[in-house]
């Protein structure tokens, strides 16, 4: 198992978010988080990239503990939030490569420019971007450093019909490579992507492939 | 009942102590009568700091053991001690006039005292500013250690401004005879019982306001 | 090392923005004008000491916690929380920059002053010495005291209560020591507190800071 996680609840002061959750997630799927808002999707996402940590219980990354081994898990994992991330005073190769120092990657940032289709919009001001091509930028500023799992929190929020098919091609591309996905929507269009589902409403309700937790063709 | 008995002792402990200190005790060789504010500006002065080493302990176990009674404990240790550490600078003043003819002569001491008032209160401060209850514990601690760690270096810088500016009070000079030693004394246990008591009380109404079963809760 | 790229991300936004340096300055300025202009020399020369450290202080409070509230409203901080960086090397890439900042201002507020102010100094270097590690005091706090201010509500208005108090020791030896420059005094005592000030504070936030940005 890629990623294991065990009764894990997470409470901010007396709000419970997630209550006992377990749940397993392969080696190179896509794995979706489905649930209303305010479910605890994006708490769990959170806690997988290691912004929170949990009240109780386990994850595992790679047999890696999610709190003691922090730094090393830390190296392994790209995340696309609906926020950016993304510093918009700076260009598009300058964004990449102040990630790149911080992840300590010798490879070039054309490369990942050009994997997401924004080679020539390199010197240009993020601030100037579309929401589409900002979120494009964001994939490659979480791929940088070649991780081996990328978390996806509702990263196509606002984006038009055209970029969304776009992105869901490059997270196919990933998938492809390698790489462990999951994946936070409540878009159904996005649920059909994943190889797997889990349906949480603060504890996971339903866990299977797309059509069993859906329950439609 | 625990709680009782720490009342009851501090009462007794403070009552005889002030009896003492304000009946019984004749009038010191240089000061008079005016001594006599000593026998609670002292108490209150040592039994404050008391108090803010206590936090500093309490703040370094909460930031580990993330226990949040740490905190109750941390927070109410701080608000006993700068009310101990306001009354102590109030009566340092008080003595300051009676003995030297001025309120305030900046010197070191007092001078500490207030700025230790003015630090622990920031402390407060930012409590209330932080409404998520695990965030306000974990960065109240944070702060009270830093806090801790300004108080001798108050002291310290205070003392070169002193040093570099003198006023006209000469050094405290009061001799304690052994019966005002024991007055002494005697008030000093009153208080750190004070302290030990008012700290458990506030503490625990923290744990319960945590827990939600008071009538209003703050946060 | 990596701290050193957050802080030249930083000074690579400020010049392109230069939102921040741009309000100190104009605040310095307004400040130093207003003094020299409603207070005679004289008094002038026995509070500049004071005086300086002041407008210094409240430019820095004002424009330091801005290096971390930005990062909160951009949203970025957690971009800088999920790599693989030391939390220290985000706090020691602040410090950096923020020095920067304070520094940028002092050399061409501190001029200004002697000539407005006009005030004799006796020995620059020395005075210049008692600014560089009286910043250094200044901005470590500052920074640090950051972090707490971005959870806050109120942000702006608990900056100089949380650092004011804090701040005093080392604000009291700063303007002495400053004050002994002019005059061309001996300031060892001064520089011995100080640095030790520094040394504590700096420990106690390498110390602290990994607790303060975990949640």
């Amino acid at each position: 198992m890629k990623i294991l996680v065990e009764n894990l609840t997470k409470k901010f002061s007396s709000v419970i978010a997630l209550e006992n959750i377990s749940l397993s997630i392969k080696e190179g799927e896509i794995f979706g988080l489905l649930g209303p808002n305010g479910a605890g999707k994006t708490t769990l996402i959170k806690i997988l990239a290691t912004l929170i940590k949990p009240t109780s219980g386990r994850v595992t990354i790679d047999g890696l503990d999610i709190v003691k081994d922090k730094h090393k898990i830390r190296e392994k994992i790209g995340l696309v939030s609906h926020e950016t991330y993304l510093y918009e005073e700076l260009t598009a190769r300058e964004n990449l490569e102040f990630y790149a120092k911080l992840y300590g990657t010798e490879k070039s940032v054309n490369t990942f420019l050009k994997k997401v289709g924004l080679e020539d919009k390199a010197n240009v001001l993020v601030k100037n971007f579309s929401r589409g091509m900002k979120q494009r930028l964001a994939i490659a500023r979480a791929i940088l450093h070649e991780p081996e799992i990328v978390l996806f929190d509702e990263a196509t929020t606002g984006l038009d019909i055209k970029s969304r098919e776009r992105f869901y091609s490059m997270i196919k591309e990933l998938r492809d490579s390698g790489v462990t996905i999951v994946l936070s929507t409540h878009h159904k269009s996005e649920a059909k992507l994943c190889d797997r589902v889990a349906y949480i409403e603060k504890r996971v309700l339903k866990i299977g492939e797309v059509h069993e937790v859906l329950g439609d063709s | 009942m625990r709680n009782r008995i720490i009342y009851a002792l501090s009462y007794i402990f403070l009552l005889t102590g002030s009896y003492l200190s304000l009946l019984v005790l004749k009038p010191e060789k240089t000061l008079g009568e005016v001594y006599r504010i000593f026998f609670f500006h002292f108490p209150l002065a040592i039994v404050s700091y008391l108090a803010f080493a206590v936090s500093l302990v309490l703040s370094i176990a909460y930031l580990r053991s993330k226990k949040m009674r740490f905190d109750d404990l941390a927070s109410s240790s701080i608000e006993i001690g700068l009310l101990f550490c306001v009354l102590a600078t109030i009566t340092g003043a008080i003595f300051s006039k009676q003995a030297w003819g001025a309120y305030w002569s900046w010197d070191p001491r007092q001078t500490t005292t207030l700025i230790v008032c003015f630090i622990y209160a920031s402390y407060l401060a930012l409590r209330s500013a932080i409404e998520d209850r695990e965030t306000k514990a974990r960065l109240s601690a944070i702060f009270g250690i830093f806090a801790f760690f300004s108080v001798p270096l108050s002291y310290l810088s205070t003392r070169l401004w002193f040093s570099l500016h003198p006023t006209m009070i000469t050094s405290k000079g009061m001799k304690l005879e052994k019966d005002m030693q024991i007055a002494l004394l005697v008030m000093v246990i009153g208080m750190l019982f004070l302290y030990v008591g008012l700290l458990s009380l506030s503490s625990r109404i923290k744990k319960l306001e945590r827990e939600g079963k008071t009538f209003y809760t703050k946060s | 090392m990596k701290c050193l790229a957050i802080a030249k991300k930083d000074l690579l936004l400020e010049l392109r923005s230069k939102n921040m340096i741009n309000f100190m300055i104009l605040f310095s300025l307004v400040t130093l004008v207003l003094f020299s202009y409603t207070m005679s020399f004289a008094d002038l020369q026995s509070i500049a000491p004071s005086l300086l450290w002041f407008i210094f202080i409240f430019v820095g409070m004002l424009g330091l916690s801005r290096a971390f509230i930005r990062e909160k409203e951009l949203g970025t901080l957690d971009g800088l929380k999920i790599a693989p960086i030391q939390a220290n090397s985000i706090l020691i890439g602040k410090i950096i920059f923020n020095l920067i900042l304070i520094y940028a201002i002092q050399i061409i507020i501190f001029p200004l002053s002697i000539i407005f102010f006009d005030i004799s100094v006796k020995n620059p270097f020395i005075a210049f010495l008692v600014l560089t590690l009286g910043n250094f005091g200044f901005v470590v706090i500052g920074s640090m005291f950051s972090i707490f201010i971005i959870n806050a509500k109120v942000k702006e208005l608990l900056i100089p209560v949380l650092f004011l108090p804090i701040a005093t020791p080392l604000l009291i030896v700063s303007t002495i020591a400053l004050k002994k420059s002019f005059e061309g005094l001996v300031i060892s005592n001064e520089i011995i507190l100080i640095a030790t000030y520094i040394i504590i504070m700096s420990t106690i936030a390498m110390l602290t800071f990994d607790y303060a940005l975990e949640e």
